[in-house]
């Protein structure tokens, strides 16, 4: 059965589209090629009519202008989302003392109720994305809002399990819109839940799991491997935003306890388990570098290569900041930079060799 | 609106729905009479909490903290300031001196 059609695919095609004419006048000036009025005018047809198809089902950038607009509102988007979810957030904490506290209850489920409506409804009209992006982000901010006030008005003990509902909400809308972002809040939701069960199944107050950086251990292979386990091929960039967040799950506390290891659950001498957690930390680094190349994942590439060289450079401080002097320090530095420009330049070459003998 | 999103749809009004429901029935039954236990606190132990976070006006609502003070286990970043009589070994902050990992585990 095809993929179905998505709009991050039908922009590719017209990317492919604008690509082909280039490089057509391209060989056409260095007469490589030369094709007849005839030819031509059914190639430009043939593409518009494929555009034009394109365009009519979705938003799509149909030059290099509309896209480095699209790249303005997007960003737009994502500021005027903030802000907005932001304005909610205060607006509710400026007047809800002057309500009862029925009336408190009632406005804070219907605000989540209408703003979730809402953002279907937007969905519905808007093409772009861009508008149902601000609504959705509304939408999750009332109900982020929805639980944690309920909490403090009838004096509720903070429990980890709010984590769930709003993970759940966020992963949702994300689904049901398309977003990334919102998918982002989901899995941090869920880090911190699966954290946070981890550190209470130590005997450690929920809410103290950042003290054991291990505790995001099993959240991060969680989700490394759920894009493996669920189908995302409907959904541009999330099987990415799901590696992306194991990987920053598992590197960042491993970076903390390479160099603070009273902080392990492990019961050696604190020295040992950094040592340990440094070694673990070049390994993990370049197998997922490895990885990456082998399944051509470019965002566990880069996210794995810039934290093996952050590994790197803060043993580098550790070990030669203090005997070196500074000048020297940063020479090493940089010259450690140029070598790895060099090993990563040698494996494109030996990668692009490879894709040439396969093809 | 295909049947995939249809089910996305109704899942998340299920989600508010059930979250809400969950929570305020919670609260029913947690402020059932009679109570279990009652105490009885004057303005020395609640206070109204100091925030950073709120200007003037800005937040309308009203919350008190409960002030209390407990015999605290002994902590190495304390330990020091103990002995020079800078903290009281009673204090609001820090591990509590009955409530030991042995007890938390069980808890």
């Amino acid at each position: 059965m095809a993929e179905p059609l998505t709009r991050n695919k039908a922009q590719a095609r017209v990317e492919e589209v604008r690509i082909f004419a280039l490089e057509l006048a391209r060989l056409e000036t260095e007469q490589v090629v030369s094709l007849s009025e005839e030819q031509h005018r059914r190639i430009k047809e043939y593409h518009q009519g494929v555009i034009g198809s394109l365009s009519d089902q979705f938003d799509i950038d149909r030059d290099m202008r509309s896209k480095q607009l699209s790249w303005g509102m997007r960003i737009t988007s994502l500021l005027g989302a903030i802000a907005l979810a932001a304005s909610v957030f205060f607006l509710f904490y400026q007047f809800w003392g002057r309500l009862d506290t029925g009336l408190q209850v009632a406005t804070l489920i219907s605000a989540s109720g209408l703003t979730y409506w809402a953002t279907h409804w937007i969905r519905t009209k808007d093409e772009s994305g861009y508008f149902t992006k601000l609504a959705a982000l509304v939408a999750f901010t009332c109900f982020v809002l929805n639980v944690q006030m309920l909490g403090e008005i009838f004096n509720i003990t903070p429990s980890d399990k709010a984590l769930l509902p709003w993970a759940g909400y966020a992963i949702l809308l994300a689904y049901l819109c398309d977003l990334r972002l919102l998918l982002v809040a989901g899995l941090l939701c869920i880090t911190a839940f699966i954290a946070a069960r981890a550190g209470e199944f130590h005997g450690l107050y929920w809410l103290d799991f950042g003290d054991r950086p291990e505790n995001f251990f099993p959240a991060a292979v969680s989700m490394f491997v759920a894009p493996l386990l669920l189908e995302q091929s409907r959904y541009a960039g999330f099987a990415q935003t799901y590696r992306l967040m194991g990987l920053l799950a598992l590197f960042l506390p491993m970076l903390v306890l390479a160099f603070w290891g009273e902080a392990s659950y492990l019961t050696f001498e604190p020295q040992t388990t950094e040592h340990l957690y440094q070694a673990l930390g070049f390994l993990t680094t370049a197998a997922a570098t490895a990885l990456g190349i082998r399944q051509h994942w470019p965002d566990v590439v880069n996210t794995s290569a810039t934290f093996f060289v952050v590994f790197l450079y803060t043993k580098f401080y550790d070990w030669w900041w203090e005997v070196m002097p500074k000048y020297l320090f940063f020479l090493v530095l940089g010259l450690t930079a140029v070598l790895t420009l060099f090993v990563l330049r040698r494996l494109r070459g030996s990668t692009a060799l490879r894709t040439q003998v396969i093809a | 609106m295909n049947r995939s999103n249809a089910w996305l749809m109704a899942a998340g009004a299920l989600l508010i729905g059930l979250t809400n429901a969950v929570v305020l029935v919670s609260v029913a039954s947690n402020r059932r009479q009679p109570p279990d236990s009652v105490l009885t606190l004057t303005e020395r132990e609640l206070a109204p909490p100091w925030s950073w976070m709120w200007q003037e006006g800005e937040n309308s609502g009203v919350s008190l903290q409960l002030n209390y003070r407990v015999e605290s286990a002994p902590d190495s970043t304390f330990a020091a300031l103990s002995e020079a009589g800078a903290f009281s070994t009673y204090r609001n902050f820090g591990p509590v001196a009955w409530l030991d990992r042995d007890k938390r585990v069980a808890l």
